[in-house]
């Protein structure tokens, strides 16, 4: 900007050669900076990726391993939901934050440079163009955040919309969508979420057009000043054509370039807000459980439930309604009853999970919350009806990040079947579950998770509690039985919980206990309970009936 | 490069006619507003240094401040227009694809390669967003461009090797980052799909339990970060690469600029150029530095969002599956007949010699599999875990095609009948079926609101009534018009386990299709709501032809005829005393269940 005014002013003066100098100098400048920031700017957007990724794995962490319980609490999953947005997006957040500020520095000093340019010329001009300036910022914000908020408002349909465009694209409900020709129905749906959006985007817009116009008329004011203002001061022969050149061209330099430099500020502040809101998530981020007390438990005990009571989140009703029991160390008990007794959620609350809205749960006389979460969660060995296989290798899905103990690992292999999967997989048990990381990945079948899960469970060392909920729902009656068969093994020395709707697993069972409503309603050995001729002897009947005359004759 | 943005152009402009009108406003305002900005200082100048009329001088800032308003308001009303345009051409280019993903067939659909383009058309979709933006900012950089030359070359018509010929020197560096970017775009598919997926596992809580209780947290962790660190340093090379050349076009740019300067500087200095001429020029030079420059990151950026919409555009041309519309009448007669009989409830299936391997690998499932299905009876599958049940119902509705053997209704191959009818015939309950999270009319009866007439929701009523969810249904504040889960409506219906298997068999009963086919509905159920969905589906499919397959064999004793699978064939067959009475399978898998239950009589 500074060098063509020189030209101009001096150009009849300086001998050729400096001229030259001059140029070739400012230049050779610009074609560094030029290379620098283009490379650079390259190079600098990964190494902020990698801090953007840190803080996603910092996020990871806090919803892997916050309380169970707050699975429950909308608040928190939509204040993740906004943490996540901060470090996912490469744009906003902490990633907008780090790509603005490399821009704004530039800017600012600009900005700077400009500003002292046309101060020099005339304060009070420069007074009355910074006026102008920040009125036309003021209005470009208000109308940014009219948009944001036109955003805010389609997020709703937006979310849905999206919700149904992941259905209509996922591989697992094809069969359905296909068969049931779904497919028009969906997009009927996919149409109007996007008609909704729309609307509301095109309010927003034309609110937004109306101040932008204004802005474009308080263009045409500073326009007319400046010129006005240094015309003036060419005739009255304060300012040369290097200086008319100068201000003509630095006025609109210093608006783009101060205009820039605002929007990047406003970006930063918008974003650090969100930023906080990260922050605040998951900087507390401490083990969850009060100090120890006592000493730790790793062989476990009694399990006594005293009184039991747990309530969902904005539930009416208890699902766990002061219920009472207790599992002596090293009994197999069945826990039966029908779909929605409260069977899953009450193995929840022995998992330590969720936490009793009354009532407590004790082990060898103390209570499990007291008892720090790892401490606890090394004692129990779960298989939940909806487990997960992660994206890893076999292997991996059996020791879950626990320590190698090849005779362990060998053992459990054998009890729960999982060797004889093993020897069909194509590279044992190396060989790499599910499809997500690995393209020759191999996909289990129901009765080959349920293997790998109670492989999984068995080979905790510590795991003094075994639960297993629903193990058999999807194998064929002979893995069913061999499953019964192997059960006291699995269960040798620990304390052992099975729920099924296979009532036949009771028989391997020292006692059943019938949940109804929240409550434990029957007790006793499955003998005893035939014999009492209650709900479960009735249930048990129904499951039976079909059975039983045919093996009298067989 | 444009082929991807015109095959775009195609398929969003039907609903955007005006689009590239204001594309084209949108460019000139913003290419023609900085030209605006240099012609008219170099008239004022010229007039201050020569004449100095007053009047004159006026003009020209009016003229100047009057034009900018002007391409000040036309750069904001395209801005707005193009703004929606390009949102509702995103939504529709997506909902195309959400369209093309339900019409391919099963195995197109579970294809990795097909999963992966699908991957890649997502980002292509969001390559949309800053389309408009991008188009603008080259196009416009064009026209500042092409004016500047103008400017230039009219006062010298010899600048035309200083101020085109550097240019060329850049394409090579052009072609490189192009060539980057594609390779760059090609290593990242399979990274990004791990990434989202710890994203996604992060952010789903079904499985919070098992990594915790688990060491599964510090697992996922571990290898998250390991992926990460794959994406940052295939990034990192491409990035750092790409930033090199782009550095390197920008020093041909800067140092084209210079060599301008010199020249006009000298030609000042000679008394060859006025004041005002020098500062025309200056300001020309500069904005056609500025341009090449901005015309570059478009082009890098639309050189990046090529490569994605190019994968939308494969997407778009995957094949979809075939035999969808038929003109009846113009089928073979005997098709017609076959047609007609399953229609009155008349289906009759032979299955010959069937082999069947997945065409994603592994061992063959079907292996020279032989057997018929009667109309009008219920036929049991039976067989372990893995014998080939659940592949021979996907083959039987057309999901896949026989490798070898042939399936026939009626006598007429099933492959020659369409499938739009054919698929009307049958009506499967998969066992890992899906609902959709519509409202419960909608989701059953897959059809929307305005198709639907009151007739249907009393088919419907009576469908839920038959399965057993009558009084259930009357508990819901919306009846049929409740949504299905909370993924739309936060007070959508959460059905338990049991209530979903219901659903999922009142849909098959209204669907109406005269081949009903359960695969292991009642494996989540207690026993008592797996007796009452046993004895509702033989109530249902009494005198009707349908196919249930189960591990409780309590429940499938009742069937016409049983049939015992293994290893890809049919093992034996006959109603269960026969098959009782010979020393197999049958009765070891009865026997294994039955024994249980006997201690107490």
């Amino acid at each position: 900007m500074v060098v063509p005014a020189w030209i101009l002013r001096y150009a009849g003066r300086w001998p050729g050669a400096s001229l030259i100098a001059l140029v070739a100098g400012a230049g050779l400048l610009a074609m560094v900076c030029g290379f620098l920031i283009s490379y650079w700017t390259g190079n600098y957007r990964m190494r902020m990726n990698g801090v953007r990724y840190h803080l996603i794995r910092d996020l990871m962490r806090h919803s892997l391993t916050m309380p169970y319980q707050n699975t429950l609490n909308p608040q928190v999953l939509a204040d993740i939901n906004f943490a996540n947005d901060t470090v996912a997006n490469p744009v906003r957040g902490a990633g907008g934050i780090i790509l603005t500020l490399l821009r704004l520095f530039g800017g600012a000093l600009a900005a700077l440079g400009f500003a002292g340019l046309i101060a020099s010329l005339s304060p009070w001009f420069m007074l009355g163009m910074a006026a102008l300036f920040a009125l036309t910022y003021l209005l470009s914000q208000k109308a940014d955040a009219l948009e944001a908020a036109g955003w805010e408002k389609t997020r709703e349909p937006d979310r849905h919309w999206y919700a149904i465009s992941t259905v209509a694209k996922d591989p697992s409900h094809k069969k359905d969508i296909l068969l049931y020709d779904t497919a028009p129905l969906i997009l009927t749906y996919l149409k109007n979420l996007r008609r909704q959006v729309m609307k509301v985007m095109e309010g927003v817009i034309q609110k937004r057009f109306r101040l932008e116009m204004i802005i474009a008329f308080l263009n045409l004011v500073r326009d007319a000043a400046l010129f006005a203002f240094i015309i003036r001061r060419f005739l009255a022969g304060s300012l040369d054509a290097g200086g008319f050149y100068l201000y003509s061209a630095g006025l609109a330099g210093f608006m783009t370039v101060a205009q820039a430099a605002m929007t990047d500020l406003s970006a930063i502040r918008r974003e650090g807000k969100r930023f906080a809101a990260y922050i605040r998530l998951v900087a507390p981020d401490q083990p969850d459980t009060p100090p120890e007390k006592g000493a730790p438990l790793p062989e476990g005990g009694d399990l006594a439930l005293e009184n039991l009571t747990f309530r969902y989140p904005e539930a009416d009703k208890d699902t766990i309604s002061g219920l009472s029991l207790t599992i002596p160390k090293g009994q197999k008990l069945a826990l039966v009853g029908e779909n929605g007794a409260g069977k899953s959620t009450l193995i929840k609350l022995i998992c330590r999970l969720y936490r009793p809205s009354a009532g407590r749960i004790t082990l060898d006389g103390r209570d499990i919350w007291d008892i720090p979460e790892a401490e606890y969660f090394r004692l129990l060995g779960v298989v939940f009806q909806d487990a997960m296989i992660l994206p890893f290798s076999l292997k991996d899905n059996v020791l879950m990040g626990e320590a190698w103990d090849e005779a362990r690992y060998h053992q459990v292999l054998k009890l729960s079947g999982l060797d004889r999967i093993i020897g069909d997989l194509p590279s044992g048990d190396a060989t790499t579950l599910m499809r997500v990381l690995d393209d020759e990945g191999v996909e289990l079948s129901g009765g080959q998770r349920q293997a790998l899960f109670l492989a999984r469970a068995l080979y905790k060392d510590a795991g003094a509690l075994l639960i297993l909920d629903e193990p058999t729902a999807a194998l064929d009656s002979l893995a069913e039985k061999a499953l019964y068969e192997r059960y006291g093994a699995m269960a040798q020395g620990k304390t052992s919980l099975f729920v099924s709707h296979r009532l036949a697993s009771t028989q391997f069972c020292d006692a059943v206990a019938f949940l109804k409503g929240g409550l434990i309603t029957e007790y006793g050995s499955h003998r005893e309970l035939i014999k009492q001729g209650g709900e479960y002897a009735a249930l048990f009947d129904i499951q039976a009936k079909y059975y039983r005359k045919e093996v009298n004759h067989a | 490069m444009l082929k991807s943005l015109r095959y775009l152009l195609k398929l969003a402009l039907p609903e955007e006619p005006r689009y590239l009108w204001w594309l084209a406003v949108s460019v000139l305002a913003n290419g023609l507003m900085p030209l605006t900005n240099i012609y008219f200082p170099k008239l004022i100048l010229d007039e201050l240094l020569g004449a100095q009329s007053v009047p004159l001088m006026t003009g020209y800032v009016a003229a100047l401040a009057g034009l900018n308003l002007l391409f000040g308001l036309l750069k904001a009303w395209s801005r707005s227009h193009l703004g929606l345009g390009t949102a509702r051409m995103f939504y529709r280019v997506n909902n195309q694809v959400s369209a093309k993903a339900m019409a391919l067939s099963q195995p197109e659909g579970e294809k990795k390669s097909t999963l992966d383009l699908l991957e890649r058309a997502n980002y292509g979709a969001y390559a949309i967003f800053d389309l408009d933006q991008h188009l603008t900012n080259a196009g416009a950089a064009l026209v500042s461009l092409v004016g500047s030359l103008i400017l230039i070359l009219s006062h010298d018509w010899r600048f035309v090797f200083l101020a085109v010929l550097p240019n060329l020197l850049a394409l090579p560096c052009f072609g490189r980052i192009k060539a980057l970017e594609e390779d760059n775009a090609k290593r990242n598919v399979p990274e990004n799909r791990a990434f989202r997926y710890f994203l996604d596992v992060a952010g789903d809580y079904r499985w919070a339990k098992d990594l915790r209780l688990y060491k599964g947290a510090g697992l996922m962790l571990d290898r998250a970060g390991q992926v990460m660190d794959k994406i940052l340093a295939i990034n990192h090379a491409f990035m750092t690469k790409s930033g090199f050349f782009n550095g390197l076009i920008r020093v041909i740019i800067e140092g084209q600029t210079a060599l301008i300067f010199i020249f006009l500087g000298l030609a000042l200095a000679a008394g060859r150029i006025t004041a005002g001429a020098f500062t025309l020029l200056y300001g020309a030079c500069r904005q056609m530095g500025e341009a090449m420059n901005a015309l570059l990151r478009a082009g890098t950026e639309l050189l990046t969002a090529d490569v994605n919409l190019r994968a939308l555009q494969e997407v778009m041309a995957l094949p979809e599956e075939t035999g969808g519309e038929a003109n009846e009448s113009a089928l073979p007669p005997e098709v017609q007949t076959a047609l007609a009989q399953a229609r009155a409830g008349q289906l009759d299936f032979v299955m010959t010699d069937l082999v069947f391997q997945y065409p994603t690998g592994g061992k063959p499932v079907l292996n020279g599999l032989n057997m018929r299905i009667k109309s009008g009876g219920t036929l049991a599958l039976v067989g372990r875990n893995g014998a080939g049940k659940s592949s021979l119902v996907k083959l039987l509705c057309r999901l896949y095609a026989p490798d070898s053997g042939l399936i026939t209704l009626n006598g007429v191959d099933i492959a020659c009948i369409p499938l739009k009818l054919y698929k009307r015939l049958i009506s499967p309950a998969f066992q890992d079926f899906k609902l959709l999270p519509f409202r419960l009319d909608e989701s059953l009866s897959g059809r929307g609101l305005d198709e639907t007439d009151p007739e249907d929701a009393q088919r419907l009523d009576a469908a839920l009534h038959r399965v057993g969810l009558g009084d259930w249904l009357l508990e819901q504040p919306e009846a049929l018009g409740s949504f299905l889960t909370k993924t739309l409506d936060e007070k959508g219906i959460v059905p338990s386990d049991g209530q979903e298997q219901k659903l999922a068999l009142a849909r098959s009963v209204y669907h109406e299709g005269g081949f009903l086919i359960m695969d292991e509905p009642t494996a989540a159920l207690d026993p008592r709501s797996e007796e009452e969905v046993f004895r509702q589906m033989l109530a249902i499919t009494r005198g009707q032809t349908a196919l249930y397959i189960s591990h409780r064999l309590s429940s499938t004793r009742f069937a016409d005829r049983i049939l015992v699978m293994d290893g890809g064939a049919i093992l034996q067959e006959g109603d269960h005393p026969a098959l009782m009475g010979q020393d197999g399978l049958y009765r070891r898998m009865f026997l294994a269940q039955a024994t249980q239950y006997q201690e107490i009589t």
